[in-house]
């Protein structure tokens, strides 16, 4: 209890480190939320109009200060270009985000335990040089290309599933969960290359280990030795690999998002950062790295699950 | 073993069963889906509208939810005609315009529009505190009065020609008033205005749906219940999802998918001129483009038919001036081709005594078609002794890189509008908001100014050909393509495209 609470007082400065640092990269381009929100029309009394509206003409500090004693008090604000405010915005965008991280998380780590297993187990073999093959596809295909080259395949060559979209669960789960097949497939085999390799490479350490040739000179099936025995005490790194793809995740795939025009959270945030919707960037930025460390944090709990000596020390 | 040889098989067998079930249990499910969604339009948008408010709208691709969901007080054919929409006008002196409403008008949430209703549009795109960009749009309007329950009157301090035509694009849609002091600043998100669709769901980056308005005043729209916008930046990624059923109508596809997809029988592609410029802002405010002799050379270097064929694969057409054959009035098609001269443009450097090679930078946004056009212009421009260095920017430091005139040259395109004046006024008089290159002119600005000001449209195209002669005469920007309007639908899907390039879906119907 006494580490989880370390962990997250200690998060307050990096958070309070972030905001800062976003804020001034913010600043520091050129062009503000009311040029890019009135375009090329506007003309300067809008603008003056405005920037005083969103007090844009304050000294920079000021405006930070007036932004962050507003978070304080449990606010984001709203955004300057919509309206809208910044908690609702970020609320609507996390749960397809989640889902979407967690439904490529089951497909990659579908694909590549498996694989990574096969593959140590029958190193150097067809099967190894296969997945190896297709791990080194899934490391270098973009997703972009990937993914409409999924959409090819599975909306319009074979027109199985809808090519873009988002349905939330609730509404229709069987519905939901066909918008969400390319998109998860799309991100998983990316996330899946890396694994499965991670899987291989501490797989093929650990079968070597002397309690694998203890375990397989008492008799035991060699599945059970692989399965049991050998992946267990595979899984520690990538666990970590895992936690942080997941971490990512949390900010958002802006290129799969448009592709498949998802209403996640990175395009929200791109989207901001384009338009200098400051309150916007700094709630994203704020919320995605908040759920980047918890997910950490999550990962090193795990550990202890997976590995008992973790625990008796403490 | 055997036992894990047997569930091994057990498993395999599934899969395969479950791998040939998948498919038609799959379509299945799509048969069902498409019949429900039968009377829904659903449509590929460039980009999710950041407001659904009139007043604050400055995104060109906000209009295709914008013309839909919201109704003007006239209205404009393809041709650029005018008709009532909401309104009726006559003009019994050259300083006022008086409207008549149409009776029983409401707006979606049920408040009446009647003259004190369009008189409180009218007064929030003026009110300097609102901040509205609509503002400059009415030019000398002074003000407006409720006449009548269903009249009111617009007054001018100066001759405007314009104005019809203004009240038929965004200045001219009427929002509730009533939702506008309810609302606030949700008014943004969750706009009521009085058009044939009224705002359904918006899930920001996905999807905004309109439902048909039963109260619209032609009648609700027969054919679809609802219209269906889903934002796809990707101009492949809307043409697949176009092919895959999914969509049924794309805005702005590819020049280069036309000649592809005029052979698939599924879909159509529909073409026409459009009402704006693609062009370069020269900075006529410091060297090297202050002299008129360089921006001269850099234009006579410079050949407008290569793009049209390199970047915009044969659609839309090179463009000598500022204003496009989509207004037959006022376009003036003897304007001469002033480019793919180098030798003048060597000439030209010669006289100026510009030492070569001139160096200049051209500024564009990182979009890919931007990008290469600026390349063309480099290796012709580099071929006539200049030295050309090319600077990429994100579409919001163009606006900053703009208005500061941080440039030499750097793109300028206009999504353009139906009277000439909105294509010239703006770009070319003095002190006009959009006159980037800082071009200074006095003889031209008074007869922009007079241009506006007479309602004669004979006159008024003679007064816009003298005026586009003197703007490329003097080079204060350099004009390079009209780009055509290119988008795309099921060939069973009817509906009207105008050169504004907006979506107007009321009597869209399929066959």
């Amino acid at each position: 209890m006494r580490m989880i609470a370390g962990r997250i007082l200690a998060l307050l400065p990096v958070l309070f480190g972030l905001c800062v640092l976003s804020f001034l990269l913010l600043a520091a381009v050129p062009g503000d939320p009311v040029t890019a929100m009135l375009g090329l029309e506007a003309d300067p009394i809008a603008i003056a109009a405005l920037r005083a509206r969103y007090a844009l003409d304050d000294p920079l500090p000021l405006r930070f200060l007036a932004w962050f004693w507003q978070v304080l008090q449990g606010d984001l604000g709203r955004s300057i270009q919509t309206g809208r405010p910044v908690t609702a915005m970020i609320g609507s965008a996390l749960l397809p985000t989640l889902q979407l991280a967690l439904a490529a998380l089951v497909v990659s780590l579908l694909i590549a335990i498996p694989a990574g297993v096969v593959a140590a187990t029958r190193r150097n073999g067809p099967s190894d040089f296969a997945a190896s093959l297709i791990a080194l596809c899934g490391l270098s295909l973009p997703s972009f290309w990937l993914g409409i080259l999924l959409i090819m395949g599975f909306s319009i060559a074979l027109p199985l599933l809808p090519s873009s979209g988002h349905v939330p669960f609730l509404a229709d789960p069987w519905e939901a969960l066909r918008h969400l097949a390319l998109p998860a497939l799309t991100l998983g085999a990316a996330m899946a290359a890396a694994t499965m390799r991670m899987t291989r490479a501490t797989m093929i350490e650990i079968l070597s280990a002397d309690y694998i040739r203890t375990a397989r000179a008492k008799g035991l099936p060699g599945r059970r030795v692989v399965w049991r025995h050998a992946l267990r005490n595979a899984l520690m790194p990538v666990v970590t690999l895992v936690g942080l793809q997941l971490g990512q995740l949390m900010g958002g795939v802006v290129v799969t998002e448009s592709v498949f025009s998802w209403p996640g959270i990175g395009k929200l945030t791109v989207d901001a950062i384009f338009a200098r919707d400051f309150p916007v960037v700094q709630g994203t930025i704020l919320v995605t790295a908040t759920l980047f460390v918890l997910i950490n944090l999550g990962t090193d709990l795990l550990y202890t699950v997976l590995d008992p000596r973790l625990r008796s020390r403490r | 073993m055997n036992t894990v040889t047997d569930r091994g098989a057990l498993g395999r067998r599934t899969l395969l069963a479950g791998a040939v079930g998948l498919p038609a249990l799959l379509s299945a499910t799509r048969g069902m889906a498409q019949g429900a969604a039968a009377r829904t339009l659903s449509i590929g948008v460039v980009a999710d509208p950041v407001t659904l408010d009139p007043a604050f709208s400055g995104s060109f691709f906000e209009n295709q939810v914008l013309y839909n969901l919201h109704e003007t007080l006239l209205v404009a054919a393809p041709d650029g005609s005018i008709s009532p929409g909401l309104a009726s006008f006559t003009q019994p002196d050259p300083l006022t315009y008086v409207f008549t409403l149409k009776p029983n008008l409401t707006f979606h949430d049920g408040t009446v529009l009647d003259a004190a209703a369009a008189k409180a549009n009218i007064d929030r795109y003026l009110d300097p505190a609102v901040g509205s960009i609509r503002r400059s749009d009415f030019g000398p309007v002074s003000g407006v009065s409720v006449t009548a329950p269903l009249s009111f009157e617009i007054k001018l301090s100066a001759p405007y020609a314009p104005l019809p035509l203004v009240l038929t694009n965004r200045a001219g849609m009427m929002v509730s008033p009533t939702a506008v002091k309810a609302l606030g600043a949700d008014f943004a998100a969750r706009a009521v205005g009085c058009g044939p669709w009224k705002l359904a769901s918006w899930t920001k980056n996905s999807e905004l749906v309109l439902e048909k308005f039963d109260g619209y005043w032609q009648g609700a729209p027969a054919n679809f219940d609802r219209l269906l916008f889903r934002p796809l930046p990707d101009e492949t990624v809307r043409l697949a999802n176009l092919r895959s059923g999914t969509l049924q109508l794309i805005d702005a596809l590819p020049p280069q998918a036309v000649s592809g997809l005029a052979r698939e029988a599924a879909l159509r592609v529909s073409q026409m001129p459009s009402l704006g410029f693609n062009a370069f802002a020269f900075n006529c405010t410091r060297p090297p483009f202050n002299d008129v002799r360089v921006r001269q050379a850099f234009t006579a270097a410079v050949d407008p038919e290569v793009v049209q064929r390199v970047v915009y694969f044969n659609t839309g057409r090179p463009a000598h001036g500022p204003l496009s054959p989509a207004v037959p009035w006022a376009f003036d098609a003897s304007l001469p081709n002033r480019g793919n001269n180098p030798a003048r443009a060597q000439a030209l450097l010669k006289e100026a005594g510009a030492s070569a090679p001139v160096p200049v930078t051209i500024t564009v946004t990182n979009s890919p078609a931007m990008v290469r056009i600026a390349q063309i212009l480099q290796a012709q421009a580099g071929a006539a002794g200049f030295k050309v260095e090319l600077r990429q920017i994100d579409p919001t430091s163009l606006i900053t890189v703009l208005r500061q005139r941080d440039f030499d040259l750097c793109m300028a395109p206009w999504s353009g509008r139906y009277d000439p004046d909105g294509n010239m006024y703006a770009y070319f008089t003095q002190g006009g908001p959009n006159n980037f290159a800082g071009y200074d002119n006095a003889e031209l600005t008074a007869l922009l100014n007079r241009a506006r000001s007479l309602s004669d449209q004979g006159e008024r195209a003679a007064l816009y050909k003298k005026a586009q002669g003197m703007v490329t005469e003097d080079c204060a920007m350099l004009f390079v393509h009209f780009d055509a309007i290119i988008q795309a639908s099921q060939a069973k899907l009817q509906w009207t495209q105008y050169p504004d390039a907006v979506l107007r879906l009321y009597g869209a119907r399929m066959t």
